[in-house]
């Protein structure tokens, strides 16, 4: 999806600035492929250890210490994502219960683009569950080490 | 409840989850929910909250940050930046600290073909600190220049983070990117000074050894053939951004373009870095993007909660000058920055610190650009600068003390430059006015 998004903006400028083309959906497409990108690869970030965190407390706990808040927060963050989850559908449904359309140079039902967000944070809160019940995973560790 | 105890209650909830080790973007997404209930009208708020952040990247201002990410990525992992530094190492012979003047200057260039600060410093920590300590370079002289050159790359573009800054604070992202090259220029030329000053008054710091005795052709040849057709990206880049021939989307798509057909022409695009070079590109982009999804709303309860109007009446009712102001929003961030990763600062302190600029009359650009130095120099402030954590990994044998006290002198002369702007606004203001309307 980031080799097609620069491919388009790169043929887009082309076909404007030789006149060959026109290609108006362009803007709109990018915009897609943003969104989709960011919260189709969030749950790869999260287990890869991508998304930033500030440890500067956590890591001059002692081990055990450590250990236990990491649960805890983990725990938390599934409990965030779980609300997220849950109102997601809600706006969904209701996007979708509305008949609400978007009117830009596609014309599509809005539900579409919010049918995205629910698996996504489902997903979220579950990998949070997975690294709250296994806090030690060695392999967690050591990619914890290579960021 | 009063503005003052509202925001201490949600800037404190905040960096309180922050400071539990919850990822940032969770820590903005947990705060958002309690404050969209509160203060946004239940769970319509909260609501709210999900359309926001499925709403907040569908903007085509952001495009440039994975576009100008890959192209540095790209430079990085098909090793042509590292030849372009091999190039400027042939040419730069006989001076004081000579390895030093390499880093400085290979990290200005690189900084002009890389949005990203990581890259530029572990490139240049990776392929000159190992022949500065063969040399017997000094920590003081070899790791300070690396980490403040290596944030270079968030001021001159492409730079992920001013398009960034520009999006979230409404300033006009091509004038914020071209505003910032001459002070990043200004700042590297004083790094220079600084470095070649010091290893002449004490030659001990970096030891003069005998530099293999190439002809002229042989020192300026790999220049021409390895760094001169690079700066045509820049000016690709740049050009088309002040000529109004593109928007800053479109200069950085060609920008990714133009690196990628650079590293096909000198042979060194293989699949496996090219695969290497999205996926990092994709994690880069996806944690910055994803903050913006969970902090969006954070500035809605902010103002809903009359927080932030509070705040900017309460400050501009202290009758202080516009000077005085201006230095106290650069030293919160400065202190912020201590502790903070810089995305999650601009997210937290752009949604308070634009209206008193606005109310002030502040030129938006000027404020943005020494916003950006400030988040800078934090990239090299201890305890959590994210380039001091790089340049020990680059360089495991330094400790957390040499690397910090080598790094306080460009520290200092990084924030004399922000003084420098303060005090003439037009060094930052020239290029954008140069600009096609």
């Amino acid at each position: 999806m980031l080799c097609v998004l620069t491919v388009l903006v790169c043929l887009d400028v082309a076909s404007r600035t030789l006149r060959l083309f026109a290609m108006p959906w362009t803007l709109d497409v990018t915009e897609y492929l943003l969104y989709a990108i960011t919260f189709l690869a969030a749950p790869w970030v999260l287990r890869e250890q991508g998304h930033i965190a500030i440890e500067i407390v956590v890591e001059r706990l002692p081990r055990q210490a450590r250990s236990g808040l990491q649960r805890v927060t983990d725990a938390f963050g599934a409990v965030v994502c779980t609300v997220l989850f849950v109102f997601a559908c809600r706006v969904l449904w209701r996007s979708y219960s509305q008949n609400n359309v978007v009117h830009e140079t596609f014309v599509f039902p809005e539900w579409y683009l919010f049918a995205l967000a629910p698996p996504v944070f489902l997903i979220l809160a579950v990998e949070f569950a997975w690294r709250s019940a296994k806090p030690d995973d060695p392999s967690r560790a050591a990619r914890r080490q290579s960021v | 409840m009063t503005w003052y105890a509202i925001l201490l209650v949600l800037l404190g909830t905040l960096v309180a989850f922050m400071a539990l080790g919850l990822p940032v973007v969770f820590a903005f997404f947990a705060t958002n929910l309690i404050g969209a209930f509160i203060f946004m009208g239940g769970e319509n708020g909260v609501m709210q909250l999900v359309r926001n952040a499925v709403d907040s990247v569908q903007n085509f201002a952001l495009a440039p940050i994975p576009l100008f990410i890959l192209m540095g990525e790209i430079m990085f992992y098909t090793g042509v930046a590292a030849r372009a530094i091999d190039a400027v190492d042939k040419l730069i012979t006989r001076v004081p600290g000579r390895l030093s003047l390499v880093a400085i200057t290979g990290g200005t260039i690189f900084s002009s073909l890389s949005g990203s600060t990581i890259a530029n410093t572990a490139m240049l920590g990776s392929t000159l600190l190992p022949e500065m300590y063969r040399r017997g370079y000094k920590p003081a002289i070899s790791i300070g220049p690396i980490v403040a050159v290596g944030g270079l790359a968030m001021l001159i573009p492409p730079s992920a983070l001013a398009v960034l800054l520009g999006s979230i604070a409404q300033i006009p992202i091509s004038e914020l990117l071209v505003a910032s090259i001459l002070p990043a220029l200004i700042m590297a030329a004083l790094f220079f000074g600084y470095v070649m000053l010091r290893c002449w008054f004490d030659p001990t710091l970096a030891p003069a050894y005998d530099v293999a005795n190439l002809g002229l052709r042989e020192r300026v040849m790999p220049f021409v053939k390895y760094v001169l057709p690079l700066s045509g990206i820049f000016i690709v880049v740049v050009g088309s951004i002040i000529g109004g021939v593109a928007t800053p989307t479109e200069s950085a798509a060609l920008g990714a373009a133009a690196s990628l057909v650079a590293a096909a022409l000198y042979r060194r695009l293989t699949w496996e870095n090219f695969f290497v070079s999205v996926r990092q590109t994709l994690r880069f982009t996806v944690m910055t993007l994803f903050i913006i999804c969970g902090s969006i709303t954070f500035s809605q309860v902010m103002a809903f909660s009359q927080a932030s109007a509070g705040l900017s009446a309460a400050v501009l009712g202290l009758g202080l000058g516009k000077t005085e102001l201006l230095v106290g929003m650069l030293v919160i961030l400065l202190f912020l920055g201590c502790f903070m990763d810089q995305v999650s600062m601009m997210m937290i302190t752009v949604p308070l610190f634009m209206p008193v600029v606005q109310q002030l009359g502040m030129e938006p650009v000027w404020f943005g650009v020494l916003m950006l130095m400030i988040l800078e120099v934090s990239l090299a402030t201890p305890p959590f600068g994210l380039l001091l954590f790089v340049v020990k990994g680059a360089s495991p044998q330094s400790t957390m003390g040499e690397i910090i006290g080598s790094v306080t002198p460009f520290v200092l002369i990084a924030l004399s430059v922000v003084a420098l702007l303060i005090a003439v606004p037009e060094l930052t203001l020239m290029l954008p006015r140069m600009m096609s309307p």
